[in-house]
């Protein structure tokens, strides 16, 4: 089941780049830039995506194309990944979350969106910052749902049926994360050069 | 009266009567009326003729199970039964113990089954015929099987199997309460040929006398003249007192066999630090106040319920999928609707802490089954390979076959459980490249000149030199020209290259045998993971880096040890990889518990925050 939502999601993400994603947009030309800058928050942010990289790879990898659970090197890679990726969320997330609330225009623009109602040309540029602020809070969000199932899972708290939940939670909340993450690099909508200026 | 209808007719009346000799089938012993209890077994004793057999006819002849039980039992579909129907070509199912053929002299011991069991060997390979199977393993038969089935005899040997009798299905093996029920009778009559005898010498009103092997061919069980004087023809004495005026016996049966009578076939001795049984637990189901037979259950058709995961699928039988351990836990795999977990009481696990994986990858018994895994794995005898309870078996420790246990081995469906292992060996000739058995007879004279004599009855392999080895296979090809001939032992094959020198080599011929197991089961608190991850995943755990031993005949060999993880689809560098970073594990968990505590907190406060801004909007202010 996880599989085929899986496969679902990212050949959805694919297309959905396929047609809508700018032009411009180069996940890989800015993440060089941001190394380039010297910047701790850049080095950081840099770190997290390479590490998020490295899990999205060795997580699901096995999933897509075997049906099998993680294991072996790629299970090594995962858990060598993981508190990299954990440290460096915690940090992005400290950092940026004050330039990323949510206010009253935003609330505005969503109304508006969820509303349908067209927006006009002066307003484009709040509803693209209203795409990255979301995308924050639902990398956020799925991050700790993702750590936090599976690290509780390491406990001796659940029992067969509630690991499986854990696991489950765990699989779907890094779905989830993968698509926003990847969403929010290439989609108009939610994407914007990463803005120094927030940061 | 139309053509139509008169077929019609005719069609019922073949409803009418197929459905009369169906029901006919049924004896009166084999449907319940619902009663529980037992019945009563007061019956007269027949002859295999089907003869009464009463205390006033001399000679006493010995009673047939067949013909006593046959007016109440189906004794044919009874003995199409699992215990009885290896030869019959039924399906093998999962890999099982084999019969163990063993000779100390020619430094062999090879797996043989009837069953199409990889690796086993089948007994005629190795020139055994159904008679001497028999002799050889009777002892732990239950009777039945080549024994009873007349199509598998040889012709040279038909005048010695009027003589022996046929080995009937001898309900008694399992069925009898009697205190006085000997089954190690039943391995003393066997060898001696007594087959025919055997089942009314376990019974504890009878005693038999002489053998059958030393009488002639044309020996006659309603007396013969022989012409040496020290041969006593086997004979049966009743006890007179156990007839009662209607020349009939009581037998104590009972239809929930006794786990006494299982245990005769069916025990394991682990040869360890706790070896002495008195030290031993026995299995937590027994320790319950369960029965075998509470899970390998079976119908009139004795189609024993094996108990591992997949046998109800392989054999159609979705009765047998809640008779797992899966089944009566958990309540996996069983009938729709049926609420099978917890039946007979069994504890639901919760498995708090344990990741799921785990129970894609092993079996329940490989934390919960056999001795805990040591430094090296233990040796064990068992009853079938040992022949323990009979009055010849060896007490030696060393005595083979060398079976080791347990041994964490990857099955074919990719699920690891425990197995008990032992490593084949035997003489063999090549025949465009298969290895196949030869016939230990055919060695046993050049081995005799050659292997020293067991003089401490150890039962241990004689040590054998790849001098010894060699001068063997010449004499082997010496003896036939046209002969490719090779020693299997300790994972090797040995044989001699065109200028006579010894070649050794791994060949699949010489991997070990092994077979799951599944008890004795150990309590909860005595499973593997009861501890912590690390009763697996350390740099040095048994699970992982137990020794197994290779055994091997040959002297200058013996030593040599594989590890667990050998038998697993799992690199060694890997495993110790994997388990040194348990290690770090708790480390690990602190880190990520933090960042996701982090992550949480920053997402909750948000979130009211975001809730007041939300309230305050809708106050207006």
């Amino acid at each position: 089941m996880f599989r085929v939502i899986s496969i679902i999601g990212f050949l959805g993400i694919v297309i959905a780049i396929a047609f809508l994603s700018r032009k411009e947009t180069n996940a890989l030309s800015t993440l060089t830039s941001l190394l380039r800058s010297g910047k701790r928050q850049d080095l950081l942010y840099v770190l997290a995506v390479a590490s998020f990289v490295l899990l999205t790879l060795s997580g699901f990898l096995p999933v897509l194309l075997a049906g099998n659970s993680v294991s072996g090197a790629l299970l090594f890679i995962h858990v060598i990944a993981a508190p990299v990726f954990a440290v460096c969320i915690a940090a992005v997330a400290v950092l940026w979350v004050r330039h990323h609330r949510l206010d009253k225009a935003n609330w505005q623009s969503l109304l508006r969106l969820t509303l349908l109602q067209p927006a006009p040309v002066e307003r484009h540029a709040q509803t693209a910052e209203l795409g990255q602020k979301l995308r924050f809070w639902a990398i956020l969000l799925s991050s700790a749902s993702a750590i936090l199932s599976i690290v509780l899972s390491m406990y001796p708290l659940f029992g067969t049926y509630g690991q499986t939940v854990l696991l489950h939670l765990h699989g779907y909340s890094a779905l989830f994360l993968v698509l926003a993450v990847v969403a929010g690099s290439y989609l108009p909508m939610t994407s914007r050069q990463v803005d120094a200026g927030k940061r | 009266m139309s053509p139509s209808k008169q077929a019609l007719l005719l069609a019922l009346a073949v409803v009418i009567c197929t459905a009369q000799s169906f029901s006919q089938d049924a004896k009166i012993g084999d449907v319940s009326d619902g009663n529980r209890s037992s019945p009563v077994h007061l019956l007269n004793l027949y002859d295999e003729e089907g003869s009464i057999i009463t205390p006033q006819i001399e000679p006493m002849l010995p009673f047939s199970p067949k013909q006593t039980c046959s007016p109440c039992h189906d004794y044919t579909r009874i003995s199409d039964g699992w215990h009885f129907n290896a030869a019959t070509g039924v399906l093998a199912g999962r890999r099982g113990q084999p019969w163990i053929f063993v000779d100390r002299t020619t430094a062999t011991q090879v797996p043989l089954s009837y069953r199409a069991w990889y690796g086993t060997y089948r007994p005629e390979e190795l020139g055994i015929t159904p008679m001497r199977f028999v002799q050889l393993f009777g002892r732990h038969m239950p009777g039945g099987g080549v024994g009873d089935n007349e199509q598998m005899q040889t012709p040279e040997n038909v005048m010695r199997w009027w003589v022996s009798g046929k080995l009937e299905v001898n309900c008694l093996s399992c069925h009898d309460a009697e205190p006085g029920h000997d089954q190690a009778e039943f391995d003393t009559q066997t060898r001696k040929g007594n087959f025919r005898w055997a089942a009314g010498a376990t019974s504890g009103f009878a005693a038999v006398q002489g053998s059958a092997r030393d009488m002639p061919d044309n020996f006659s069980i309603y007396g013969s003249l022989l012409d040496d004087g020290k041969k006593i023809p086997p004979a049966i004495r009743y006890d007179r007192n156990r007839f009662d005026s209607h020349a009939k016996v009581l037998f104590n049966l009972e239809r929930q066999v006794a786990n006494d009578r299982c245990y005769f076939c069916h025990s394991t001795k682990v040869i360890g630090a706790q070896s002495k049984r008195w030290q031993s637990d026995e299995d937590i189901h027994i320790s319950a106040g369960m029965q075998c037979v509470d899970c390998h259950r079976n119908g009139l058709d004795h189609r024993m319920v094996r108990g591992y995961e997949g046998e109800a699928q392989e054999y159609d039988n979705p009765g047998a999928a809640t008779l797992t351990c899966k089944g009566c836990h958990l309540g996996e795999d069983s009938e729709e609707g049926v609420r099978a977990a917890g039946r007979l009481g069994a504890p639901v696990p919760d498995h708090v802490g344990i990741p799921p994986v785990h129970f894609q990858k092993l079996t329940c018994t490989t934390c919960h089954s056999g001795p805990w895994p040591a430094e090296r794995a233990y040796p064990v005898k068992t009853s079938r390979a040992h022949a323990l309870g009979t009055h010849r078996v060896n007490r030696g420790d060393a005595a083979l076959p060398h079976i080791v246990a347990p041994v964490f081995v990857e099955q074919g469906d990719g699920v690891i459980a425990p197995h008990k292992m032992f490593w084949p060996s035997f003489w063999a000739k090549i025949e465009r490249g298969q290895v196949k058995p030869i016939d230990p007879l055919l060695v046993q004279p050049l081995a005799a000149e050659l292997v020293p004599a067991d003089t401490l009855g150890t039962g241990d392999w004689p040590g054998l030199t790849q001098g010894q080895i060699a001068t063997i296979l010449q004499g082997l090809v010496q003896g036939d020209s046209t002969l490719t001939a090779a020693y299997v032992g300790g994972g090797n094959l040995y044989r001699l290259s065109a200028t006579g020198r010894m070649i050794a080599e791994e060949h699949a011929a010489a991997t070990p045998y092994s077979w799951a197991f599944a008890h004795d089961v150990r309590p909860t608190a005595q499973s593997l993971g009861v501890r912590g991850c690390d009763d697996c995943h350390a740099g040095d755990s048994p699970f992982y880096f137990a020794q197994i031993p290779v055994d091997t005949p040959v002297a200058a060999e013996s030593g040599a040890v594989r590890r667990m993880v050998d038998f697993q689809d799992i690199s060694s560098f890997y495993a110790r990889l994997f388990g040194w970073s348990f290690m770090l594990r708790p480390l690990l968990k602190i880190i990520i518990l933090a960042a996701g505590g982090v992550l949480a907190l920053i997402f909750v406060s948000y979130l009211f925050n975001a809730f007041s801004a939300f309230i305050r909007g809708a106050d207006g202010s």
